[in-house]
């Protein structure tokens, strides 16, 4: 277990800029997710780590020792590949011992490391068979006890949990974090579904075009992004521009249309001023008549309603020609009556909900 | 199908024929003819030179193929297309073109004919099957097993030892199967290639056949055919090379 430390690093193939200054610690026992669409360089930064990628510029440093001239075999990291690449040929025990074998253990050690790691991911009574013989969370499992059993430095996931389907997904979700927060095992795992990150991960760093746009925990980045990029990437939500008219002490008046919005000034802002507002979905409020006490009212008639079992999605279209996304508890639609498509309704959120991005250009 | 197997069972059934002529449908059963087969000239020497060519032909020409095809499907390099389409000519060219050849380069070096000169001439025939199934083996298996050896701690000797190799065995299995099979029943470029003493078990057939009439090829056939047969049914149900030579 140790700390890992990308400094500065960048990596290019020819004149494709895959990595643009990447600098990232990972503390030690730290369960880091890189997250991004694909192509970001999510995964290239894992094998730069792994050592299947060497920089074209910066630093690597496992455990505080630099280690990018060492090939990924003089490595101590445990990868765990997409597709898992266990070995066809071999059981589930000579898959697990493989790195064991390589490093010349002696055979009680090795039988007795085996059995842990075999009891720790359940597969106790499949030792025998081969790859072929299990169904997807085993083999999943397989590949995470031969990358554990040689007890890396660090553990390497790369989309851990993509080839799985939906329920199996959700299982290996919590089993995964069980066995890496038993271990403490110092974790960076590649993902493009936020969903995996938000529930796995301690840390999250978002990547975009080969840059880390933004680091922090599930909730600061989910509740409070500093980026509207990382907004939009990270679950749903509206987002919308607007131009500030008025700025009140602890608020700023903004419209965009004749959407008029107050929202707590958390920066300085002048008059005229355009900027992108962001809220989440389950943030919004629905009524079928304007409530009294709300500071943010904006009407508009029902588009579509999608219905998603706990909860029901609304998409709501306004005069202005904005469209809001509202996600509302499935059973209040029930007591509330059905709402259908044209239905006009008020749209209701607090200033405090709304999130402020100075605008892109 | 009936195209194909309607030869191999006409084969066997005048095989069996009581008759001194090859006729169809046979009148009479005798093993007469396999008792004959001892009548061929030098047939057992014959064969036995035909199996020990082939079996070298198959070890070399597999031993060759594997470092091309390492290089073919896992490394980009320049003018790759042409040099994969100069490895797989032999393929394509006419055997008897290969046969001239070969005998040319043989004159004109001024080399004893032997049987290493016939082996020779099998390794440049047969060397392309090799490379095409150990491509096909490779295609198949998975580039990410290697890299999961080395990042467990495998330097690259051992990576392809027990990661790489295992994975080409059936490519390997196969393209020894096709280089053997090719080079023991040659006979148009052996022809060239054979001098007095050294004879193969194809052109001592075709000699038989040439002054006799009678089953006897027929029956030494039949016995050619259910012994390939049988290793190829074996050599399929354990790793399933054919339908990967047809892959490839």
């Amino acid at each position: 277990m140790a700390q890992v430390e990308l400094e500065d690093v960048s990596f290019a193939l020819g004149t494709t800029e895959i990595l643009r200054n990447v600098s990232l610690t990972i503390a030690e026992g730290e369960c880091l997710a890189l997250l991004g669409p694909s192509g970001c360089g999510k995964t290239t930064t894992l094998r730069c780590i792994a050592g299947f990628v060497v920089p074209t510029h910066g630093n690597v440093r496992i455990g505080g020792k630099s280690v990018v001239t060492l090939r990924p075999n003089q490595r101590n990291v445990g990868l765990v590949f997409q597709d898992y690449a266990l070995f066809p040929h071999m059981s589930v025990r000579q898959n697990i011992a493989y790195g064991l074998e390589r490093r010349k253990v002696g055979k009680a050690e090795l039988a007795r490391r085996v059995g842990e790691m075999v009891a720790i991911t359940h597969l106790g009574g499949l030792e025998e068979r081969r790859p072929d013989q299990l169904s997807g969370g085993q083999r999943q499992r397989v590949a995470l006890a031969r990358a554990l059993v040689i007890k890396p430095d660090v553990l390497l996931l790369d989309e851990p949990l993509g080839a799985l389907d939906r329920l199996l997904r959700q299982q290996m979700q919590v089993e995964l974090k069980r066995i890496q927060q038993d271990l403490g095992i110092t974790t960076v795992f590649v993902t493009h579904d936020q969903e995996e990150a938000l529930s796995l991960a301690d840390r999250i760093a978002v990547m975009f075009d080969g840059r880390i746009v933004e680091t922090g925990s599930p909730e600061q980045l989910y509740h409070t992004p500093q980026q509207r990029g990382v907004m939009s990437f990270l679950g749903t939500s509206n987002i919308w521009q607007a131009k500030v008219i008025a700025a009140d002490g602890p608020y700023l008046e903004l419209s965009s249309g004749d959407i008029r919005v107050r929202v707590a000034a958390k920066t300085q802002l002048s008059k005229d001023a355009t900027v992108q507002l962001g809220i989440r979905p389950e943030h919004i409020r629905i009524s079928a008549e304007p409530p009294e006490d709300a500071v943010n009212i904006v009407s508009g008639r029902i588009e579509t309603t999608v219905y998603k079992g706990a909860h029901v999605e609304i998409y709501v279209g306004t005069a202005t020609g904005i469209e809001f996304l509202a996600r509302q508890p499935a059973v209040s639609t029930e007591s509330g009556g059905t709402v259908r498509s044209g239905d006009l309704v008020y749209l209701s959120f607090e200033p405090e909900d709304v999130l402020l991005f100075p605008s892109e250009s | 199908m009936a195209v194909l197997v309607f030869p191999v069972i006409l084969t066997i059934l005048v095989s069996f024929n009581g008759s001194q002529f090859i006729e169809f449908p046979p009148k009479s059963f005798s093993m007469e003819w396999y008792v004959n087969i001892a009548k061929i000239n030098k047939i057992g020497e014959a064969t036995l030179l035909s199996l020990l060519v082939a079996s070298l032909t198959g070890i070399f020409t597999v031993s060759m193929a594997i470092p091309a095809a390492l290089a073919i499907a896992r490394h980009a390099f320049p003018a790759k297309g042409m040099i994969v389409a100069f490895l797989l000519s032999p393929v394509a060219v006419p055997m008897i073109a290969i046969g001239i050849a070969i005998l040319q380069f043989f004159v004109w070096t001024g080399l004893p004919f032997n049987w290493i000169t016939l082996l020779v001439g099998h390794v440049v025939l047969t060397s392309a099957y090799p490379v095409r199934t150990i491509v096909a083996s490779l295609a198949l298996s998975n580039p990410s097993l290697e890299e999961a050896a080395t990042s467990l701690g495998a330097n690259r000797w051992t990576v392809f030892r027990t990661v790489t190799l295992p994975q080409l065995t059936p490519g390997l299995i196969s393209g020894f199967l096709f280089a053997f099979l090719i080079s023991f029943d040659n006979y148009p470029i052996s022809i060239f290639l054979v001098r007095s003493g050294v004879t193969t078990m194809p052109i001592e057939v075709f000699n038989y056949i040439s002054q006799q009439l009678d089953p006897t090829p027929a029956a030494f056939s039949t016995i050619y055919i259910v012994i390939v047969s049988a290793v190829i049914i074996l050599v399929e149900r354990r790793f399933g090379v054919i339908s990967l030579s047809v892959r490839g």
